[in-house]
C-alpha cells in the first residue's frame, strides 16, 4: 500500500478559516449555541437537497460547500479538534513537534499501560463486576482527572496565546495535545474493558 | 402544485412496501382503487411473468420453490455471508459472480436487484394507477445501517424498475421527519425501528427546521421475521414431539410452520394465550396446540436484547444518555410485539410513542423528503449521517479510516499517495467500510485502480485521492496526480453488486421482455378481437348473402381466411392491419344490420306506445 497518510482537509486551499466561515472569533473558547445556529442557517442555504432540480454547476458548488461546512461543524464542535485546528492556524506554516511530551509523562502512561495489561491480559473477559471492574472504574477515574487538568492547561494556554503566540506557548499547546491523545487511547481501552 | 414534478416516496420492506406521496392537502399513503396501500414484498414467477404482492404471498404455502420472499436480506450481500439465511429460505439461492448471489427458479436465475426491481416496477404501477398519471422519480428507504454496497443495489433495483432514485434516505430518519413535522418536535429524539426483516436505531436532534441525525446503529439481519423463525421451530419440536415420524422438513411443510408461526405471533400481540392448529394434509397429520404470550416472550427475548445494545451503541456514539431522550417513536410492524414496547419502555424509561402508523410512516417521511427535493418545499431540512467508517487498507491489513462512523452527510476525504517503484504508472487502492481494526473483518467495497500515472521515479508522484459521500450515502472516488496536474482514471470494481454494463444489459433485456410481453399480450387480445368478429359475420351471414353482391361476400371469406392466417403468428400489428380491412369490407353489412336492427327496434317502440313515426 503506498499510503503516505496525509488527511487533506477541504478548506486547505480555499483560504477560509472555518471560525470565519461560522461568523466566530478565532478562539479555543467557543460559544455552542452560536456554533449550532450558524451551521443551521448555513446548512439551510447551501444543503444540496435544496439544489436537487437545479443546473449541475450550481448543484455541485451546493455540495461542495455543504461539505465544507459539514467538516468545519465537526472541527469546531469538538474540544480535541477545534484546539488542533487552531493551533494550526497560529503556528502558520511553522513546524511543531507532534511526538513532544512533558518528562515523566511517557513513563507514567508505560506504567498505567502496565498495570492495566497485568489486571486484564488481552484475552480476558469483560469486567462488568467484582474487584477487578472495581480497579477499572479506579483507573478511568485517574484516567478522567489527568484529561481535565489537561483542559484546564489548554485553556489557560489559548487565553494568553493572543492573536500571534510566541514559540513557547505554541509548543505548550502541542505538547498538551499529544498527551490527550495517550489519555484518549487509554480511556478506550477501559471503556472496552468494562462493557 | 401542479406543476411540481411527482416524486413519491417508497418504502421498499423486508416483508411489506408502500408508496405515499404528498397532495395538495398533505402527505399520504398511495392505494390504488379497491386495493390496500400495503404490498407484501413476495414474488411467484407464473409462467414468463411474475405475480407480485397479495397474490403471491398466497402461493408461499402452495409452491414454496416459486415463491421468493425477503428478497431485501440478499441486496448487496455475498453467499458467504447469507449462508445461514440461504440455508433458512424455502427457495433456492445459488453464489454467483462477484460476490453475488442468484435465486434459482427452474431453469431460470435472478439477481436480488431484478427482483427487487419487480417489487418496485409493482409499487410503481399501483402509484400511477392511485394517482392517474406517469411515475418517473422516487425517494427509496433503506435500513440507517445499509452499507455502500446494499444501498447501491437499492438503487440499482430503482434503476431496472425503470425509475429514476433521487434519492436514498434511511428508513429511522423518514419517520422522523413524519413524526417531527408532523408533532411540530424539538429536542432529542430516538427512533426504534424494529422491521420484518432489519433493525435500525437513530438518535436525531429536531429544532424547528433542521432534523440533524446524531449517530445510528443497528442490524441488517434481525427482524420480525426471525421472531417468526424462532417460533417455527418451537412449533417443529412440538409436532415432533408429538408425531415424531412426521416429515416437516420439505419446502412445503416449512412453508406452513411459518406461515402459523406469523399468524401466532400476531395473536399473541393482542391475546394472552391462543391455540394453534396446523394442517399437512399430504400426511393425514393434524397438530393442535396451545401458547402462550410469556412462551413466546421466552423465545425472542435474546433477539429484542440485541436491539437495546444497538440501542447503547447509538448513545454512546451521540455522547448521549438514555434519560436525555425526550420522545422515542417506534417504527415498523414488529414494533406491535408487546415485550418490544415493555423493553424499550424500560430501556429509556418512557412511554414509547406508538401514535403514528408504524407501517405508513417511512413512505410517508420518504414522500416529504421527494416533495422537497422537487422543490415543493424549503421549511425543513434533513442531515444524515454515514452509518460505518470508510476507509482503506494500509499496510499489514490494518484498516485507516478516512471518513468516520456517523459523519454528517455530504462528506468528503483526502488522500495522498505515492508510487514505490521506478515508473510505475498505476497504484491499487482497496476500499473497506466498517468499525473495525483490522480490513478482514470489515466490508470490501471495491477495489480502485489508480492508472495512467506519468512515469517518474518512485516516490514522486503526489495522487490526490478524494474520497466522498453525497447526501445518500453513496461513495465516488475521484484522483489527480498534482506534479503533473492529470487526472489519474479510476476504475471501480464493486466486490459486490453490478456493474453499470450489468444493469445496462438487465435493462435492455427487461426492455426486450416487456416488448414481448406487450406483444404477447397484444395478439392475444387481436385474437380474442377476431373471434368475436367472426361470429358477428357468421351470425349475420345469412343478411349478408341477402344485401351484398357474391363478390363482396367472397371477398370477405377470403379475408377473413387471411385473419385465421395471420392470428397463427406473432406479429400483433400485421393481425391488427388484416383486422381493419375486414371491418372495411363488412362495413356495408354492419351499416345495413344495424339500420335493420334499429328499423326493428323503432318499429317496436311505436307499436308500443300506439303512435307512429309522422312521417317517412
Amino acid at each position: 500500500m503506498d499510503c503516505m497518510n496525509k488527511p487533506l482537509r477541504p478548506s486547505a486551499s480555499d483560504g477560509e478559516d472555518y471560525f470565519r466561515l461560522f461568523g466566530l472569533p478565532r478562539s479555543y473558547a467557543i460559544d455552542r449555541a452560536s456554533l449550532d445556529s450558524a451551521y443551521e442557517e448555513l446548512s439551510l442555504s447551501c444543503h444540496p437537497d435544496f439544489f436537487a432540480a437545479a443546473p449541475a454547476p450550481e448543484l455541485a458548488a451546493a455540495r461542495a460547500k455543504s461539505t465544507l461546512v459539514n467538516e468545519a461543524y465537526r472541527v469546531l464542535s469538538s474540544d480535541s479538534l477545534r484546539a488542533e485546528y487552531l493551533l494550526g492556524l497560529l503556528a502558520a506554516g511553522r513546524s511543531l513537534d507532534t511526538r513532544a511530551l512533558p518528562e515523566g509523562f511517557l513513563m507514567e502512561m508505560l506504567e498505567l499501560q502496565e498495570e492495566l495489561d497485568e489486571l486484564f491480559p488481552p484475552e480476558s473477559p469483560p469486567a462488568t463486576d467484582g474487584p477487578q471492574a472495581g480497579q477499572a472504574q479506579r483507573m478511568r477515574g485517574l484516567v478522567k482527572e489527568r484529561l481535565e487538568s489537561l483542559l484546564e492547561e489548554r485553556r489557560k494556554l489559548f487565553a494568553g496565546a493572543g492573536e500571534s503566540p510566541d514559540e513557547q506557548i505554541l509548543r505548550g499547546l502541542q505538547t498538551n495535545l499529544n498527551c490527550e491523545k495517550y489519555l484518549n487511547r487509554l480511556l478506550e481501552r477501559l471503556e472496552i474493558i468494562e462493557q | 402544485m401542479s406543476e411540481l414534478e411527482t416524486i413519491i416516496g417508497i418504502d421498499l420492506g423486508t416483508t411489506n412496501s408502500l408508496a405515499a406521496t404528498v397532495l395538495e392537502h398533505g402527505p399520504e399513503a398511495l392505494r390504488p382503487p379497491g386495493a390496500e396501500a400495503i404490498m407484501p414484498s413476495v414474488l411467484s414467477r407464473s409462467g414468463q411473468g411474475w405475480l407480485v404482492g397479495a397474490a403471491a404471498r398466497e402461493e408461499r404455502t402452495r409452491s414454496p420453490e416459486t415463491t421468493v420472499y425477503s428478497v431485501k436480506r440478499l441486496m448487496g450481500r455475498d453467499a458467504e455471508y447469507l449462508a445461514d439465511e440461504i440455508a433458512r429460505l424455502h427457495y433456492r439461492v445459488e453464489p454467483a459472480m462477484r460476490g453475488l448471489v442468484r435465486v434459482r427458479i427452474g431453469e431460470e436465475t435472478f439477481t436480488p436487484q431484478e427482483l427487487s426491481a419487480e417489487l418496485l416496477r409493482e409499487i410503481k404501477r399501483r402509484s400511477e394507477e392511485a394517482l392517474g398519471h406517469p411515475v418517473a422519480k422516487a425517494v427509496i428507504t433503506v435500513p440507517a445501517y445499509f452499507d455502500d454496497s446494499q444501498r447501491q443495489a437499492t438503487r440499482d433495483a430503482g434503476r431496472i424498475a425503470g425509475l429514476d432514485v433521487v434519492r436514498i434516505i434511511n428508513e429511522p430518519t423518514a419517520a422522523a421527519i413524519a413524526y417531527g413535522l408532523d408533532q411540530k418536535k424539538s429536542g432529542l429524539v430516538a427512533v426504534y425501528d424494529l422491521g420484518g426483516g432489519t433493525f435500525d436505531i437513530s438518535l436525531l436532534s429536531l429544532s424547528g427546521k433542521v432534523f440533524k441525525v446524531l449517530s445510528t446503529h443497528g442490524d441488517t439481519h434481525l427482524g420480525g421475521d426471525d421472531f417468526d423463525r424462532l417460533l417455527a421451530e418451537e412449533l417443529r419440536q412440538r409436532v415432533l414431539a408429538e408425531h415424531p415420524g412426521a416429515e416437516l422438513d420439505s419446502p412445503l411443510a416449512a412453508a406452513l410452520l411459518l406461515k402459523t408461526a406469523e399468524l401466532l405471533k400476531i395473536d399473541l400481540s393482542r391475546a394472552l394465550e391462543t391455540g394453534y392448529e396446523l394442517d399437512l394434509p399430504g400426511q393425514g397429520l393434524r397438530a393442535s396446540g396451545r401458547m402462550t404470550r410469556e412462551e413466546l416472550n421466552e423465545l425472542i427475548a435474546p433477539l429484542v436484547e440485541r436491539t437495546l445494545d444497538s440501542a447503547r451503541q447509538a448513545l454512546k456514539a451521540a455522547g448521549k444518555s438514555a434519560e436525555e431522550v425526550q420522545d422515542v417513536v417506534m417504527v415498523g410492524g414488529s414494533s406491535r410485539v408487546p415485550l418490544v414496547r415493555e423493553e424499550v419502555e424500560r430501556f429509556f424509561g418512557r412511554r414509547p410513542n406508538i401514535s403514528i402508523n408504524p407501517d405508513e410512516v417511512v413512505a410517508v417521511g420518504a414522500a416529504i423528503q421527494g416533495h422537497l427535493l422537487a422543490g415543493g418545499r424549503r421549511d425543513f431540512l434533513l442531515l444524515d449521517v454515514i452509518p460505518l467508517s470508510l476507509g482503506l487498507e494500509t499496510l499489514g491489513g490494518t484498516f485507516s479510516k478516512l471518513i468516520m462512523g456517523n459523519t454528517t452527510l455530504p462528506a468528503q476525504a483526502g488522500e495522498l499517495f505515492t508510487t514505490h517503484v521506478d515508473n510505475q504508472t498505476g497504484v491499487d487502492v482497496n476500499i473497506y467500510q466498517g468499525e473495525r481494526e483490522f480490513v478482514k473483518d470489515c466490508r470490501s467495497l471495491g477495489r480502485f485502480r489508480l492508472k495512467g500515472l506519468p512515469p517518474m521515479p518512485a516516490g514522486l508522484p503526489r495522487i490526490n485521492v478524494s474520497f466522498e459521500v453525497d447526501a445518500n450515502g453513496i461513495l465516488t472516488v475521484s484522483a489527480r496526480e498534482e506534479r503533473s496536474g492529470t487526472e489519474a482514471s479510476i476504475e471501480v470494481i464493486p466486490s459486490h453488486g453490478l456493474t453499470g454494463e450489468e444493469i445496462d444489459r438487465i435493462m435492455e433485456d427487461s426492455y426486450e421482455h416487456a416488448m414481448d410481453d406487450l406483444n404477447e399480450r397484444q395478439m392475444v387480445e387481436f385474437r380474442n378481437m377476431a373471434d368475436a368478429v367472426f361470429r358477428g359475420i357468421e351470425k349475420a351471414w345469412e343478411d349478408a348473402e341477402r344485401m351484398l353482391s357474391s363478390e363482396a361476400t367472397g371477398m370477405i371469406r377470403q379475408q377473413m381466411d387471411k385473419v385465421r392466417q395471420v392470428a397463427q403468428g406473432s406479429d400483433p400489428l400485421a393481425l391488427k392491419r388484416e383486422m381493419d380491412l375486414l371491418g372495411r369490407m363488412t362495413q356495408p353489412l354492419a351499416d345495413a344490420i344495424i339500420s335493420k336492427a334499429a328499423l326493428t327496434e323503432l318499429r317496436k317502440f311505436y307499436e308500443d306506445t300506439g303512435s307512429g313515426p309522422e312521417s317517412g
